[in-house]
């Protein structure tokens, strides 16, 4: 018995638990510009008629907003509801730790997220930004608003489109279609910039069908930063 | 949400309890049996580093141990089985700031020996296995849990109650390494050295 405790005790023995090397990411940050066209009072601050306010700033979902409510369009035949379902498990598997949990709902009154079927619509009034994704097949684009001009609230819910360029049914635009739901929903996490590698999921052009290793790369780091932006509805 | 894995558990418990249950007829006698309850601690099970040192480790969590055993010879020793389930919280913790994570079940399964110290102290070595059980099968557990290889050492403390029967207050360690299929996928290598220290107070019959 004892001998063979002592084998055990060397059997487990071996090496320490080391986490991958993970490689150098890019840019998620957004750069947020306003100009004030009457003196404004935000949160007891000041700010001046006729100027400019930019600040970088950058977002993701905190604890106390999980899970994040998904909305998917099941109009126009793109399938987008599986499609979303299987994005949220690719971003879900590499945010291991409980940074991240997305459910899809079918009631989009209360989501954080909604997802279209279409172009989108023009947004006016407030800061926001459009980032788009054109692989060939299918194209996506996703709104992100921010409170103006403090920048300091994120204006839910999050707004995706994707439309389709190839008919519907083909292997490629299904292909197509899945990548860049993924691709946008990376945007929804808070990844506010296309990586610079068409190698990577987030690249303006993506090819690929998942996050790669400086796709994780990033948004691990995103999510284990404070955040500036405060997600209100 | 995917589906918990209490089921194996479930198995884990009732072959145990079959197992001890169809000792030979000659030993019947001489079988002790023992539940204990009590609460379990765990050092980390997984620590990391993106922006800064990341752990993840189970909270203390409620036990519940089950064991039987029979004489090896006639100096005191006696071979035992011991089964040990807790079920608690496991939570991720970075900076000060702790994520729940979900419910984390184990169940360990260890056969060994045990013999007298002194008169109602009782030492026990052991070797087994331990299964990861979480409630939902997400963050290092989605793809799939461990059972991994362990050890332990313990005290037992007996005080004669009434008769046939004995009060005691166990201490178990037990160590083992942990890794998840997860983990490995995502590049992680090598195994976390994990121990765990088991207080638990019940009854020897």
């Amino acid at each position: 018995m004892f001998g063979l405790l002592a084998a055990s005790v060397v059997a487990l023995a071996c090496n320490e638990l080391s986490g991958p090397i993970r490689p150098t990411g890019y840019g998620f940050t957004l750069v947020a510009r306003d100009s004030v066209t009457a003196d404004t009072t935000v949160a007891g601050k000041l700010y001046h008629q006729d100027s400019i306010y930019t600040d970088t700033i950058w977002f993701h979902w905190p604890e106390s907003r999980l899970p994040v409510r998904i909305w998917a369009d099941t109009g126009g035949g793109l399938g987008l509801p599986g499609h979303v379902r299987d994005g949220i498990a690719l971003w879900e598997q590499v945010l291991q730790y409980g940074e991240y949990d997305a459910t899809l709902v079918g009631d989009s009154t209360h989501a954080d997220v909604l997802v279209y079927a279409g172009v989108p619509s023009d947004t006016a009034g407030i800061f926001a930004v459009r980032m788009g994704s054109m692989a060939p097949q299918c194209s996506g684009a996703t709104d992100i608003r921010v409170s103006s001009p403090d920048h300091k609230k994120l204006l839910l819910p999050i707004r995706v489109y994707i439309e389709n360029k190839y008919p519907l049914g083909e292997d490629s635009t299904t292909w197509c279609l899945g990548l860049t739901v993924a691709h946008e929903l990376g945007h929804s996490l808070g990844l506010f910039q296309h990586s610079d590698s068409t190698d990577d999921l987030m690249s303006s052009n993506p090819l690929v069908p998942a996050p790669t290793a400086r796709d994780v790369s990033t948004v691990l780091f995103l999510y284990h930063f404070r955040p500036d932006l405060v997600p209100v509805p | 949400m995917r589906t918990a894995s209490t089921p194996a558990l479930r198995r884990l418990t009732i072959r145990t309890a079959v197992a001890l249950a169809f000792v030979p007829g000659a030993l019947t006698a001489q079988v002790q049996w023992t539940a204990r309850l009590g609460a379990v601690g765990s050092t980390k099970i997984v620590s990391d580093a993106i922006v800064s040192p990341l752990t993840v480790t189970p909270a203390v969590a409620p036990t519940l141990l089950l064991g039987g055993s029979i004489p090896m010879d006639n100096k005191g020793r006696r071979f035992s089985v011991e089964l040990g389930v807790a079920s608690g919280s496991y939570n991720s913790k970075e900076n000060g700031t702790t994520t729940p994570l979900g419910t984390l079940r184990t169940a360990t399964l260890t056969a060994g020996a045990e013999g007298l110290m002194m008169p109602q102290l009782r030492w026990r070595v052991a070797l087994g296995f331990i299964k990861y059980l979480p409630a939902e099968k997400t963050g290092i557990f989605q793809d799939g849990a461990p059972t991994r290889l362990d050890i332990g050492a313990g005290l037992d403390y007996r005080h004669p109650w009434r008769p046939g029967w004995e009060l005691s207050a166990a201490l178990r360690w037990d160590y083992h390494r942990f890794t998840t299929a997860h983990l490995q996928s995502q590049g992680y290598t090598g195994s976390e050295d994990v121990h765990r220290i088991t207080l638990a107070i019940g009854v020897v019959h």
